[in-house]
């Protein structure tokens, strides 16, 4: 390419990704901007006990026991929830992209249904199945695990159950990918070499799959991280999580610059919880090739 | 409810206000603006069309999800285009500590001679002299039960807290609520109680409670479900349940949380007359009767005493003079009790065995 050239073809690419870095900027780091202006606000922050600090919302969250308890409720549920959806989802994927190829398509079809269903009706489908009497709820007792009486709502793995089944498909399609990209020579010409099933999975499969359960990790835990209905709905008083305190501050209490503040908060605790666990299955992979 | 709907049902709400707004002024019958809760009695069809037939005009309404709402409805741009408002006996405070209505001359309502006069004596629907509220419906927030499994006396407040309902109980998820039963549980002032009392007796209670409610949908299915056995509930709600066919008896404490919702005449109202007429039929027995006597309505106690007083006596519900109103609540002092509802909602606690 010659010089001009180039320098044309510079500026239509800068011209055909204005748009898209346009977006990003009015819909990322805008609204990104006016959630941290809108937690600095003067204001009711103020009054007694006011510890004069611009980031002084930012303190008292933090200082406040219960508080750090939610935050850790948002990040603690979703990360069982997805390392759940890790577990039911690789054996589902693999079937579908290694076992059941021939029908993998429809499979997948089926698999999607989950997305069809509003989340609303998902969550009351649960409320029906743990609540008192409800099929589940009612086996366990048959069963003697539970007491009759004993209501499966309202606790901490109803909501964990709820974000499991909205979000495996994300987790599924995702694992789906890179395994499907896996070409079959090399499954056979590790078993030709004399490789066990263990070996095949913890060198060849799983080292392969990490990149979709990365890219799952991301699809599933940060939106479950921002769960509020969940929680309101199946975690009873038992459990908050900061979604909910969200939602009272602009509902209930109308403190919006809390409202940013514990958002902001929530944002980067979701982002660094993910970088947590994409860390921890990246160096799953280098141990694995080693 | 507490529900990601609220917000979208109030960008809903300004939009269709927006809208309706500007097809206001092209509209050639005079056109009723009021401001209302969705499925509220005063939006029924019926109730429409014959007050429509009574005035010759068209009634036209904005939505509200929440008190707070129509506080910032009015106050960006609802001043002198909407007519009518229902805000109750807590907000009215604000609207009009804002400049957001007009005095009301209620030798204009002919049927203002039949409200129950307790209500129409609310300190908090005049100031200075001038009345700015006209009471419509009440209600309160007593003691819901189910008898068959509630052997026990049911008297107060203190029910709530009773060991005996450990996990079989429910709250509601209201902060004014909550934090005036805790009060009046603890034979505290309701409007000035110790708040770091009543945090902990809200965090006593949270041991027995199932979970909290905050829709008629949320309590209906606790209850009618057995999961509860008692819990604080709106006296409508009770009402509806009944007619339903579930077992549940209602209790309301000598001092029982009381609400009341008032018609209003927005400042700078375009057609004052219209809302004259508007608020005449709502108070009226035309209205308050029939809607009274719907209890698939889930309707709350009416404010016209012969309406009232011809109910059917499990309907009947007295005003009385000591009813700690939900109201004379200053800003400050909500927001303080919202936030202390929001820490105790956060706050975990063990569950009572």
């Amino acid at each position: 390419m010659t010089g001009r050239a180039a320098r044309r073809w510079g500026w239509t690419a800068a011209a055909l990704l204005a748009p898209a870095y346009g977006l990003i900027v009015a819909l990322v780091l805008v609204p990104l901007g006016s959630l941290l202006a809108y937690s600095l606000t003067p204001g009711a922050v103020g009054g007694p006990g006011s510890l004069g600090l611009l980031f002084e919302r930012y303190v008292r969250f933090f200082q406040d026991g219960p508080s750090r308890l939610v935050l850790l409720n948002s990040l603690t549920i979703p990360a069982m929830a997805t390392l759940a959806c890790l577990l039911v989802g690789w054996p589902l994927a693999y079937a579908l992209a290694k076992v059941h190829r021939r029908r993998g398509n429809a499979l997948l079809v089926v698999l999607m249904a989950p997305f069809f269903v509003s989340y609303l009706l998902i969550i009351y489908a649960i409320m029906g199945l743990l609540q008192v009497g409800g099929p589940l709820q009612a086996a366990l007792a048959a069963l003697h695990l539970v007491a009759p009486t004993h209501s499966l709502l309202y606790s901490r793995a109803a909501v964990t159950l709820a974000l499991v089944y909205e979000y495996l498909p994300f987790m599924v399609l995702s694992l789906y990918g890179s395994l499907e990209r896996l070409e079959d020579s090399v499954l056979e010409a590790g078993r030709g070499l004399g490789a066990g099933p263990a070996r095949i999975f913890a060198e060849i499969l799983w080292p392969q799959s990490v990149p979709g359960v990365i890219a799952g990790c991301a699809l599933v835990f940060i939106p479950a991280t921002g769960s509020f209905v969940e929680p309101q709905i199946l975690g009873g008083t038992r459990l908050s999580m900061l979604g909910q305190v969200i939602d009272a501050q602009i509902n209930q209490t109308f403190d919006l610059p809390r409202a940013a503040t514990i958002s902001l908060i929530l944002t980067v605790a979701a982002v660094a919880g993910f970088a947590v666990l994409a860390l921890a299955f990246g160096v799953s992979r280098r141990l694995a090739r080693r | 409810m507490t529900m990601p709907g609220r917000l979208t049902r109030w960008v809903v709400a300004a939009g269709t206000a927006l809208a309706l707004l500007g097809s206001v002024a092209l509209a050639q019958k005079p056109t009723l603006l009021i401001a209302n809760w969705q499925g509220y009695g005063s939006d029924l069809p019926w109730v429409v069309q014959a007050f429509e037939k009574q005035c010759g005009c068209t009634v036209k309404q904005v939505d509200f999800g929440s008190e707070q709402q129509l506080l910032n409805m009015l106050k960006q741009g609802g001043v002198g285009k909407i007519d009518a408002a229902l805000p109750n006996s807590t907000y009215i405070r604000y609207a009009i500590d804002d400049g957001l209505l007009q005095p009301i001359d209620v030798s204009r309502l002919s049927h203002y001679g039949e409200l129950i006069p307790q209500l129409t004596r609310l300190g908090a629907l005049t100031r200075n002299g001038n009345v700015y509220g006209v009471p419509w419906l009440w209600g309160t927030v007593g003691i819901g039960y189910n008898p068959d499994l509630v052997e026990a006396p049911v008297n107060d407040y203190a029910a709530l807290w009773d060991p005996r309902y450990a996990g079989k109980a429910t709250f509601n998820d209201d902060p004014v609520i909550a934090v005036m039963t805790a009060a009046l549980y603890l034979g505290e002032d309701p409007y000035h109680p110790d708040l770091a009392k009543v945090k902990q007796a809200l965090l006593d209670q949270k041991r027995l409670d199932v979970t909290y409610w905050a829709t008629t949908d949320d309590f209906t299915k606790l209850y009618t479900s057995k999961q509860v056995v008692i819990g604080n509930v709106w006296s409508g709600l009770a009402t509806q349940i009944e007619a339903n066919g579930y077992p549940i008896d209602y209790v309301t404490p000598k001092d029982v949380v009381t609400w009341v919702d008032n018609w209003v005449i927005v400042k700078n109202a375009p057609h004052p007359q219209l809302a004259y007429a508007w608020i005449d039929f709502m108070i009226s027995q035309q209205f308050q009767g029939p809607y009274a006597r719907d209890l698939k309505q889930q309707p709350p106690s009416p404010a016209n005493r012969i309406v009232a007083e011809s109910l059917p006596k499990d309907q009947q519900q007295t005003f009385q003079p000591s009813a700690v109103l939900e109201t004379g609540i200053s800003q400050a002092t909500y927001d303080a009790w919202a936030q202390l509802w929001t820490e105790v909602k956060t706050t975990p606690v063990k569950p009572l065995p």
